[in-house]
């Protein structure tokens, strides 16, 4: 029994390092000089937008289609998957006047969701490279060439990965803690594992791939519920490279209310459950570079989540009065690591993004004890959904995140 | 931030940096103390050379890999509970204290960079030098630009003359006074532009004429100098040049290329 405590605790010391080191890395490739680049031909770009419903937000996304900025030749295609509200009408208004922009209505099929109607997509047009974009996003002017840049100049690329940041994070307490969230994301997970690996995962949005890439790849599979990281295992598998690029930069919403939160949050985690059982029987997605995302998935999702119910149960066990066996170790230290650990990057992610404020950095000290907490009842949640499905053998259906008016445009 | 609150904000993170470094005293003991200021003084000549962004990383790493050895050390050593609250509160205060003195050193910096920043628009912005009315070089290179394109458009000729003055310690100010007063009451007002380059000699631009009419410039100005200096010879020398060939005077493209400010 002392023997698996100690294991436990080195698994918890090195996932706290593990972290730190994540930290670090990412803060010196945030702090890299940029590049300039300029390339003798631009290759075609197809962006392709999935939307269902998104009227409250089409207009200020096609606003900021029209706006990029790209010298080769640049197609935006809407592709409309049966929307009810008034989407095709606005993007048709903009189909009309702005040749760049196209309204594709893509015919009725199963299963719903994201996959599907991007794999229809890359089935009507014809570019060298395609980038998918949120309906709810709006790219900044330069997003698409930095993602371009890179992946042309980065050896066996086979696209490359902007930043999302968090259009309304002013809104409520909720959106300033998923802004705080993603921002640490991707100083962590994107831009740390990048310098430390060289190696990125696509984040379902401003996200640029070759379509021959995807094309050797097999395309999108329609069960997946993480579309974008189920992806990120194949391509890395493939030995290809998915380069970070922070200047590449797009604005989306967040969930504002607690409902909306749970559901979006609760598909993501499934999206992740079905990914780690894949990797239990995919041999492909442990070699090479592919080893850090899986061991990553089986360590957050799987070996983390069951060493803390251990650790918890010990702990009451232990107040219950039972008999157990004695191991020393500074535990209240321990604790008070992690608290620096995770506050460290908080801190870390907003004096990058220029985001420090007092009320930000009371809003960070606290998510550790309530914002971060929420990931296991939501784990928790997503792994009986999960487990029923499988059972019952059923798809869990495509859970679309609910969008809200925003009266703000980025420029 | 506006100066106003910069100075106060500078203040107040001092007091903040006193108040940590006077809980480290009394809570730290013994060789961490020690340690913890040795970390905190080699922090504060690093952070005086380095950048605002890899301070942070200096801060960052120096917080993390002080914990992780201290939670080592405890787990090695045997922690008890009071002395893990110490090491906390002695780690609490000395990340403190790396916080604020990384602000300190980012608020100087930045205000460093705002004077700088702020003094070369001056320059921009100034448009004579000194006391006299002399041009200075960014202003005197702006209106010659605009001339140019209107006299080029007239199809007319424009000149440079560059004096070039032998100067003496104990004299050079004095000198510097006569010949500026002189030369700026030599040249027509509203159409001709004087500056003084960086190694002292004066720069003249005359427009809509030819090297006879430099001459009379050059002539009349020698005159009047010659009611204000002693000296039979005269201790200025020129040279004049057609504007556009200017590229081929070495001497004068130089300057021109150098001294813009």
């Amino acid at each position: 029994m002392k023997i698996i405590l100690i294991f436990i605790m080195l698994f918890f010391w090195t996932m706290l390092m593990y972290y730190s080191f994540l930290t670090v890395a990412g803060v010196i490739q945030r702090l890299k000089g940029k590049q300039k680049i300029k390339l003798d031909t631009y290759p075609s770009v197809a962006v392709l937008i999935p939307a269902h419903n998104e009227g409250l937000v089409m207009k200020e996304t096609l606003d900021a289609m029209v706006k990029l900025t790209y010298p080769g030749e640049l197609n935006v295609y809407v592709l409309d998957d049966d929307s009810s509200d008034d989407t095709p009408e606005i993007v048709k208004e903009f189909a009309k006047l702005f040749i760049r922009i196209h309204y594709v209505n893509v015919p009725p099929g199963s299963p719903k969701g994201k996959s599907r109607v991007l794999n229809y997509g890359l089935s009507i047009t014809q570019s060298e490279y395609f980038l998918v974009f949120d309906a709810d996003n709006q790219p900044e002017r330069y997003a698409v060439i930095e993602l371009v840049h890179a992946a042309e100049t980065t050896q066996d690329a086979a696209g490359a990965v902007g930043y999302v940041k968090t259009i309304n994070a002013d809104q409520n307490l909720l959106t300033r803690m998923i802004a705080i969230e993603f921002q640490v994301f991707q100083l962590l997970m994107q831009s740390g594992r990048w310098l430390a690996f060289k190696t990125g995962s696509l984040a379902g949005t401003n996200m640029l791939l070759k379509r021959e890439v995807l094309n050797q790849a097999g395309g999108y599979d329609l069960y997946a519920l993480a579309e974008d990281a189920e992806l990120t295992m194949r391509i890395t598998a493939m030995n290809k490279t998915l380069p970070v690029v922070h200047y590449s930069v797009t604005w989306e919403q967040e969930p504002e209310n607690l409902g909306v939160f749970v559901r979006q949050r609760t598909r993501w985690l499934t999206g992740n459950l079905y990914l780690l059982e894949k990797s239990l029987h995919e041999w492909s997605f442990w070699k090479g570079k592919t080893f850090v995302h899986s061991l990553q998935h089986a360590l957050t999702y799987f070996f983390f989540v069951v060493f803390l119910l251990f650790s918890n149960s010990w702990f009451i066990l232990g107040l219950l009065g039972y008999q157990l066996p004695h191991f020393d170790s500074p535990l209240l230290l321990f604790w008070f690591m992690s608290y620096v650990v995770y506050t460290a990057q908080v801190i870390s992610a907003m004096v990058l993004e220029n985001s420090i404020s007092p009320y930000n950095i009371l809003v960070g000290l606290l998510m550790y004890f309530t914002y971060a907490q929420v990931f296991l009842l939501l784990l928790l949640r997503s792994a009986i959904a999960y487990t029923w499905s499988r059972i019952t053998n059923t798809t869990i259906a495509w859970d679309k995140t609910k969008r809200f008016k925003k009266d703000d445009v980025r420029e | 931030m506006p100066l106003s609150k910069t100075l106060p904000s500078l203040s107040l993170l001092i007091a903040f940096l006193l108040f940590t470094l006077t809980g480290l005293f009394l809570f730290a003991d013994g060789m961490i103390l020690y340690i913890d200021l040795v970390i905190i003084l080699a922090s504060i000549v690093a952070m005086n050379m380095l950048s605002t962004s890899k301070n942070f990383i200096l801060v960052l790493t120096i917080t993390l890999t002080t914990g992780f050895v201290l939670l080592f050390y405890q787990f090695f050593k045997g922690a008890t509970l009071s002395s893990q609250i110490d090491y906390i509160l002695q780690h609490i205060l000395q990340t403190a204290s790396l916080i604020l003195i990384w602000l300190l050193f980012s608020t100087v910096k930045g205000l460093q960079e705002d004077v700088t920043v702020l003094k070369k628009r001056i320059n921009e912005l100034e448009k004579y030098e000194g006391s006299f009315h002399l041009l200075t070089r960014q202003e005197f290179k702006n209106r010659v630009q605009i001339i140019s394109t209107g006299t080029r458009r007239r199809g007319e000729e424009n000149y440079f003359v560059l004096f070039t003055l032998s100067r003496n310690d104990v004299t050079k100010d004095a000198l510097d006074h006569v010949f500026s007063q002189v030369i700026l009451d030599t040249v027509r007002a509203q159409f001709d532009l004087v500056t003084k380059l960086e190694d002292g000699s004066y720069l003249l631009f005359l427009q809509n004429t030819d090297e006879n009419g430099c001459q009379i410039v050059v002539n009349r100005l020698f005159q009047s100098l010659r009611k204000n200096l002693e000296q039979s010879e005269l201790p200025v020398s020129f040279t004049i040049s057609k504007e556009d060939e200017i590229n081929k005077v070495d001497t004068l493209s130089f300057m021109m290329e150098t001294d813009a400010i």
